[in-house]
């Protein structure tokens, strides 16, 4: 994940920290170490308390005397904003594409294809629901009810929905209560889709960033910007 | 005679993230700043510097660039000094994950000043 602003539009706050586990790769977020830990440790993909910010470079945690103590560069803006690239699972595939197979006059069902993931399990329900091909292309609508084989929207899409018409669904709604949460893919660098909607770290999704310039683009180039919800700074204590 | 009663503090959250955090550039006595920089270089950390340490370095020497363009609130790896027109460097292999998504141009008009 990677810095994005800081929405109360603050300067950047860096900080070294010293660290009780190894921060192997840059951009991951970190949480407060154990009581009696030396430092922060790295924070884990599906849940999140007591979060210190995101690293900004890597360091190696040693006890072995003469090794150099490991320390990280820490962004530790309490409402700064990060943006993470949308994968389609743990491994960062693309994005999972949803095919419609029957044609709605209402704009407000999508009805999946026979070997698309099933928007009940993991259920999408409170997610957000793209048209990545045909006549609604690029509009985005909020999940509000989910089937096994169909979502369905409150607000209509503009056009009708034809067979053939190409979706992609996310588990995340800017700034809804139950469309929060992110879970992270394994090298905890991005935004993993392929998880029930609320699943995750305690992140609070700002803005849905859809490249909808192509289909394969979409698919491998969206972003959600997120929050971290759990900061030590914000909890008082 | 005076008694003094010792009030331990509750072992918290943001104390121990506060606990975590070193202040000023946490260089042991007796280093140079030159040298104390190159060891960070050399373990591929995020190099910081106020806006008086900052023209004693040239990062695309050493493989770094800068990190953004805007000032950080941040101390100085070098004087120790907190600063608020601090710059950031971080090596050239962190620009996917955490680099500036605009790219500075190396010539042209809009080049950075050097």
């Amino acid at each position: 994940m990677n810095y994005a602003w800081d929405e109360i539009g603050g300067q950047q706050v860096l900080r070294k920290m010293k660290i009780s586990a190894t921060f192997a790769t840059p951009g991951i977020y970190a949480t407060v170490g154990a009581s009696n830990g030396a430092g922060i440790v790295v924070g884990l993909r599906t849940t999140a308390t007591e979060q210190v910010g995101v690293t900004v470079d890597t360091g190696t945690y040693s006890t072995t005397q003469g090794d150099a103590e490991g320390v990280v560069t820490v962004i530790t803006n309490p409402y700064a904003v990060y943006r993470m690239l949308m994968v389609g699972d743990e491994d960062n595939a693309q994005l999972t594409l949803t095919t419609n197979s029957v044609a709605e006059t209402a704009g407000t069902v999508v009805t999946i294809t026979t070997g698309d993931p099933a928007p009940n399990s993991p259920t999408m329900d409170e997610g957000t629901i793209v048209c990545v091909g045909g006549a609604n292309y690029g509009h985005t609508r909020k999940i509000t009810a989910v089937g096994a084989t169909s979502a369905t929207v409150t607000v209509p899409f503009p056009r009708d929905i034809a067979a053939g018409d190409v979706f992609i669904l996310v588990p995340w709604t800017p700034n809804d209560t139950a469309g929060d949460n992110i879970n992270l893919s394994a090298d905890l660098a991005n935004a993993e889709q392929d998880v029930a909607v609320g699943t995750g770290a305690d992140f609070r999704p700002l803005a849905l960033e859809f490249d909808t310039t192509s289909q394969a683009n979409a698919r491998r180039n969206s972003y959600v910007y997120a929050a971290l919800v759990s900061h030590v700074l914000t909890q008082g204590t | 005679m005076t008694v003094t009663l010792h009030v331990p503090k509750p072992d918290t959250a943001q104390r121990r993230a506060a606990a975590a955090v070193i202040r000023g550039h946490g260089r042991p006595s007796g280093r140079t700043a030159g040298g104390w920089i190159a060891d960070k270089i050399g373990l591929r950390q995020c190099v910081i510097l106020c806006d008086f340490c900052v023209s004693k370095f040239n990062p695309r020497k050493v493989g770094y660039e800068l990190y953004r363009r805007t000032t950080m609130n941040a101390f100085c790896d070098d004087c120790g000094k907190h600063s608020l027109h601090a710059a950031a460097f971080i090596h050239s292999a962190f620009h996917d994950a955490v680099g500036d998504e605009r790219r500075i141009p190396g010539k042209g008009r809009w080049a950075r000043i050097r």
